[in-house]
């Protein structure tokens, strides 16, 4: 066909052909509609909103105990050292909110879950299902180059607008609210973890869109992991070893999770949670890639 | 491209779904810078063939070439050369048509910003999108689409167009215009697109290619396909007694039958030659050397697109080659 000389073709190769294009559209998808305004709200509602209110709540909970602590000293030990006391109980340290933390990273972690699986089931399987899907790979792109430019995109979305947004929006209250300045490094290493909780299920819910060509059952199994899994571990102990969930939730009463340790300094007991969470992350991205590679449309 | 000219090459393509079979060893063939019009029934393979082709679906058995490559090893080359309208065309409802053409566009070429945008202008201008370039593709009419469609499928300046079905949605005036646009395109590209409006296909295309239920049962040239393939008609409406003229065309060594039958008070005859020179030179004279009969029509029988398809899809073998 007559073309213009001046134009340059586009010089991908091999399994990358189109993906920068790909990652463009993704990319315009999240930033250049409201989508990450709409998300950014959301979160920082219902994620921040409730450790805003469990700090206020805690706060006024901690004046008051102050509040008893100064009058007891006052009337007990006025005559010799009362007012001394007094005077440092008014001035102490706003305790360090373990709960508020804990919260935290549980919200972060499963609230946030759910609009992944929302987001990751919307990758593949609306496309699938709409025929754009169709209309993209009767262009120059790579199946690998379509799946990846998901992935790419949607983990960046959600780093953003669901961890760093939230992250410094929690930090800030802490600060602020709850008088507590958290470890900046335990804090990020903490936020780090809840990331990689959600890439597991973005990976999931895209790995099971490339198998499913419906929503319920790409939905469904990835919400049955994000809330099942005390139903899971009471079958077997052993599965929080190997799944992300001890990366936000706590186990019982004595182990914080592990999101929660790292943001208040603690040490972690053990990887294996992480690196099988990064090994699950790898296996359904590796499964995304094959499956979808053999789609027909 | 194959150096021989071909642009689009199966062999046995074959592709089934579980027990049924879309499309049964199909053969065929497509030359460059020929507007092909791909005609079958509903259901016939025509959208599988075109998915095989552009590497959308894998095939059963046989396989095919496009541009001399293999449509299954190099289907990504293949596509950097061919331009695509699928059926019902979807696209991604919050962009505008100009956003929808700079994405396809991002496909094909890297720079400079320019030289795209100023390509994007001229596709938006060809398909008249050009007033409607920013709004977003949900509140477009289905004609509209369609116009969108053509437009990113050819904003690559592709060797190779493949319309599945470029009309069907449209209204007159529409179809109209998706005619003009394939006839001013026709002079760059290969044309290779799928209908059931037999008229648009007398219209525009050059070569036929007829599938039902899975199977190949037609390819040719269109005026040979609706010259027919019984052999060489005229059709001649005469009055008068022209029973000795009958009889003497019989007698020609180049006529194989004269067949008679009355006509509103006319007798109509359709008379079958061998030979088509000799008779556009010796037919009419011979009828005419009768005083007793008054010809009022007189010309080589052709048949209307729809009637051979109708013919071949039902079974017969008109244009069969």
């Amino acid at each position: 066909m007559a073309s213009n000389s001046v134009l340059q073709p586009v010089r991908d190769r091999g399994w990358l052909h189109g993906f920068g294009n790909l990652v463009r559209r993704e990319n315009h998808r999240w930033w250049g509609t409201r989508q990450w305004i709409v998300q950014i709200l959301i979160w920082t509602l219902i994620v921040n909103g409730i450790l805003a209110m469990l700090l206020i709540s805690a706060k006024d909970a901690a004046a008051q105990a102050r509040n008893e602590a100064v009058r007891e000293a006052i009337s007990e030990q006025q005559a010799q050292q009362g007012d001394a006391e007094a005077a440092q109980a008014l001035q102490a340290d706003f305790p360090l909110p373990v709960e508020g933390v804990m919260v935290f990273f549980i919200f972060l972690g499963m609230a946030t879950g759910v609009g992944v699986a929302i987001l990751g089931q919307e990758a593949i399987v609306q496309e699938k299902q709409t025929g754009t899907a169709a209309w993209v790979l009767s262009k120059p792109a790579s199946r690998i180059a379509f799946v990846l430019s998901k992935i790419a995109g949607n983990a960046l979305g959600i780093l953003v607008t669901m961890v760093a947004v939230q992250g410094l929006v929690a930090w800030v209250l802490f600060r602020t609210i709850g008088g507590v300045s958290l470890p900046v490094g335990g804090f990020i290493a903490g936020l780090g973890l809840a990331y990689l909780n959600l890439l597991f299920y973005l990976l999931l819910a895209i790995m099971l869109g490339t198998l499913f060509d419906s929503r319920g059952p790409v939905i469904g199994i990835t919400l049955l992991l994000l809330f099942g899994f005390q139903i899971f571990t009471s079958l077997a102990p052993w599965l929080f070893k190997v799944m992300p969930w001890i990366l936000v939730m706590s186990v019982g009463e004595d182990t914080l999770a592990y999101a929660t340790m790292l943001a208040l300094g603690q040490p972690l007991p053990s990887t294996l949670p992480i690196i099988a969470t990064a090994l699950w992350c790898l296996v359904f991205a590796g499964v995304s890639l094959w499956r979808f590679s053999r789609e027909e449309f | 491209m194959a150096s021989d000219g071909i642009v689009i090459r199966t062999s046995g393509l074959t592709k089934t779904y579980g027990k049924v079979s879309a499309l049964k060893s199909l053969d065929l063939e497509v030359a460059k810078n020929s507007i092909l019009g791909f005609l079958g029934p509903n259901g016939a393979g025509k959208t599988t063939t075109i998915k095989l082709l552009l590497g959308l679906a894998r095939p059963t058995r046989g396989g095919g070439q496009v541009f001399g490559r293999d449509i299954q090893r190099e289907s990504v080359e293949i596509r950097k050369r061919v331009g695509y309208l699928a059926q019902d065309p979807r696209y991604d409802e919050h962009m505008s048509a100009r956003e929808t053409l700079r994405f396809t566009a991002g496909f094909f070429f890297s720079g400079p910003k320019d030289a795209i945008e100023e390509r994007i202008e001229e596709t938006l201008n060809l398909v008249g999108l050009e007033d409607k370039a920013d709004r977003p593709i949900k509140g477009f009419s289905g004609g509209e689409r369609q116009r969108l469609g053509i437009a990113q499928a050819q904003v690559n300046y592709p060797d190779l167009l493949i319309l599945d079905e470029p009309a069907a949605s449209l209204d007159p005036q529409g179809r109209r215009d998706v005619l003009e646009v394939m006839e001013r395109l026709r002079k760059y590209t290969t044309i290779f697109y799928s209908t059931h409006i037999l008229d648009d296909v007398q219209k525009v295309s050059d070569t036929v290619a007829i599938l039902n239920r899975g199977e190949l049962v037609a390819q040719a040239p269109i005026g040979q396909l609706l010259a027919g393939s019984g052999g060489i008609v005229y059709q001649v409406r005469l009055t008068g007694a022209g029973e000795s003229v009958q009889a003497r065309l019989a007698a020609q060594p180049w006529v194989t039958s004269v067949a008679a039958q009355p006509a509103s008070g006319q007798t109509a005859w359709d008379v079958a030659v061998t030979d088509s020179e000799a008779a556009e030179d010796q037919l009419l004279r011979l009828i005419l050397s009768d005083p007793a009969v008054r010809v009022a029509e007189f010309g080589r029988r052709k048949y209307e697109l729809e009637e051979v398809f109708l013919q071949i899809v039902e079974g017969g073998r008109h244009g069969q080659q």
